[in-house]
């Protein structure tokens, strides 16, 4: 059933959390596709669950976390099933992940080279080819002087320098997929452009997928070929890049692009929100999580799940107004 | 329009350490310099925008001007009133609050809403007959539900710790409310209703607002004149529109091509800047942005360009600006 090229396919994902406030909705029959090639955009707000996903996909997630129904199969194979040892085998050599935060992904008290040549453990060479590999793909995503930054500890780097880094150590086992969990956040507008411009090149010479979990739409426009945005647990839309801004299907779609002020062409000084708030996941609503937010709401939405309307071959919603 | 806050001339120097040697070497003790001759003057009613990379000097200059970091050279005067002693900046903070940057990490962890909102009045020992009923005053205005008096920063969202942070600095009633990074860390949606709720508020109670941000896409719509920093000088200042509309300074001009489009048709083919901000300790001799401009001459590797005024209320140090 699964297409030769699809690396990595998430089926139905449902996820709990055991809160004293009661058990947490984190994803809800979450689902996506990617394949060999192709760079994927995960957009959310927070709380949407896209961290919970990025967790699942590198088999990451946190001890109170519960996986009630669906699987993540990474070529065909469901990875969250597997014994530990398996699990260990696949993280980081196969499925890789650009952290959020370049300073606390790493080890504060050991130089750049030596955590670089760990990282390898899966290989059999000698320390020495390690280090020279390591050094190598220091070079590749950009760091100038990549011999005197392997002896650096992390504080000595700057902000831009310690991304480029973390995606060096991601890349170091060139994994068939690559998670990037917000990799500009943390970063300057210029330092920004010259990360998106690096994982650019880099998915020429990447044979596998690249995810980037993000809340910034810009992020999305520059480097993606697909998105799925995702909202309350959910995945609310799927679609490439285009459809997703020019045409979005999915009234929650539509307003996170609107109130994106960079989508603004003219000078506006009350800038557009989505009035309301997001559910409480501990007890979702029966109906669209969206409905109390959304200016199309009817009340079927309020009573109904709303079905996954597909309206071309690559664009799909989950919504009770979309028309195919 | 008159001038409420004027800023002539400030440099802000660091004193560096220089070894137990130093002390006892002849000469001028080695300084950091952090702000020079920065001019600006800010009007009633107006919002004025503080834009630069980390490091730019943004932070620093907000606190000089509310006595909060001492400063070199250069005065400081606040309706007509010179700011030199401690007492006159104490004065200041009255009229003049800040947002700090971190709104959670800014709200004492052990102190209640109602308490951390009211604590203006104590700090500056004025009457405050009913705290409770301050306390709900303030909710209302920046729309928060009267049940969240009782409540610990720990408690609240990171959109409920910014609106407490715009009623505690409106708590006083001030003229001039400095914003740093009013809307980092938030969900675009959230972003705008913080901004909203700023511009309101401004036009309710005749504020100025100083925005300091690295965001360019919210600043240009919520700013009436921007200023932008860098390396601890003011490149370029102007009206928003105009400044946005044609950048004088080349500076200007890569920042705002650096901004990523969420239009995926709208994608950059190239990087408009290369390179990072140059650490203060190692500030390029010249034009300080010598070493990124694409522009750069000979006279810019050597010389530092002095500001000129270009008309229309614009100001720029470059020795090639773009005609505007």
């Amino acid at each position: 059933m699964t297409h030769p090229d699809v690396l990595l396919e998430v089926e139905n994902l449902t996820i709990t959390y055991a809160s004293d406030g009661g058990t947490l909705h984190a994803l809800r029959g979450a689902h996506l596709v990617a394949r060999a090639g192709e760079v994927i955009g995960i957009v959310g707000e927070s709380g949407c669950g896209k961290s919970t996903l990025a967790a699942a996909l590198i088999n990451l997630l946190a001890s109170n976390a519960r996986v009630t129904a669906g699987a993540v199969r990474f070529r065909g194979q469901d990875i969250l099933t597997l014994p530990d040892a398996a699990k260990r085998a696949i993280r980081g050599r196969h499925i890789a992940m650009v952290f959020q935060d370049p300073m606390t992904a790493f080890n504060p008290v050991l130089p750049l080279g030596d955590q670089m040549v760990d990282y390898q453990h899966h290989l059999p060479q000698p320390r020495r080819e390690k280090r020279a590999r390591a050094r190598a793909m220091l070079a590749r995503v950009g760091i100038p002087d990549p011999d005197l930054v392997l002896g650096r500890f992390m504080h000595e780097l700057s902000g831009g320098m310690r991304q480029r880094a973390a995606i060096a150590a991601a890349l170091l086992m060139t994994p068939e997929v690559l998670v990037a969990d917000e990799p500009t956040t943390a970063l300057d507008v210029t330092m920004e452009a010259q990360i998106i411009h690096l994982l650019r090149a880099l998915r020429h010479d990447h044979q596998g997928t690249i995810l980037v979990v993000t809340h910034h739409l810009g992020v999305v426009g520059e480097l993606c070929d697909r998105v799925y945005v995702m909202y309350a647990g959910q995945v609310v839309e799927e679609g490439l890049v285009d459809d997703i801004y020019h045409a979005p299907r999915h009234p929650y779609t539509a307003a996170l692009i609107a109130c994106d002020p960079a989508h603004l062409e003219t000078h506006t000084p009350v800038l557009p929100t989505i009035p309301g708030r997001l559910p409480d996941l501990t007890a979702p609503p029966a109906g669209c999580a969206f409905a109390a937010r959304c200016a199309k709401v009817t009340a079927r939405c309020r009573a109904e799940a709303p079905p996954w309307v597909r309206v071309s071959a690559t664009q799909a919603a989950l919504c009770h107004e979309v028309t195919p | 329009m008159s001038a409420l806050y004027q800023v002539a001339g400030l440099s802000v120097d660091l004193p560096m350490s220089s070894g137990i040697l130093g002390a006892f070497l002849p000469g001028p003790k080695p300084t950091l310099n952090l702000l020079r001759d920065i001019s600006l003057t800010l009007n009633s009613g107006e919002t004025f925008g503080l834009v630069g990379e980390s490091g730019s000097g943004k932070t620093t200059l907000a606190r000089a001007m509310l006595g909060l970091q001492a400063v070199s050279g250069g005065s400081l005067t606040f309706q007509g009133q010179p700011l030199a002693s401690q007492r006159s900046f104490t004065a200041l903070r009255r009229d003049a609050a800040m947002m700090f940057q971190d709104a959670v990490a800014s709200l004492s962890p052990r102190m209640t809403v109602t308490a951390l909102i009211t604590e203006p009045f104590v700090i500056h020992g004025l009457p405050l007959p009913d705290a409770a009923a301050k306390a709900a005053e303030l909710l209302a205005q920046v729309g928060l539900p009267p049940a969240l008096a009782g409540r610990f920063p720990h408690e609240l969202s990171g959109g409920q710790a910014r609106r407490i942070g715009v009623a505690r600095a409106l708590a006083l009633r001030p003229k001039l409310v400095i914003a740093d990074e009013p809307t980092a860390g938030l969900d675009v949606s959230v972003q705008g209703e913080v901004l909203n709720l700023m511009t309101d508020l401004k036009s309710a109670f005749g504020l100025s607002l100083m925005i300091i941000t690295h965001n360019l896409a919210m600043v240009r719509h919520v700013s009436d004149r921007i200023a932008i920093l860098y390396l601890g000088r003011m490149v370029e200042t102007g009206p928003t529109r105009a400044v946005f509309a044609r950048p004088a300074h080349p500076y200007t001009q890569s920042l705002i091509a650096s901004e990523p489009q969420p239009d995926p048709r709208k994608r950059r083919a190239d990087l408009a800047i290369r390179g990072e901000i140059p650490s203060v300790l190692r500030r390029p001799p010249g034009c300080a942005f010598h070493t990124r401009c694409p522009a750069a001459q000979d006279i810019c590797r050597q010389s530092a360009p002095e500001s000129r005024a270009l008309g229309a209320g614009r100001q720029v140090i470059c020795h090639f600006p773009n005609p505007i």
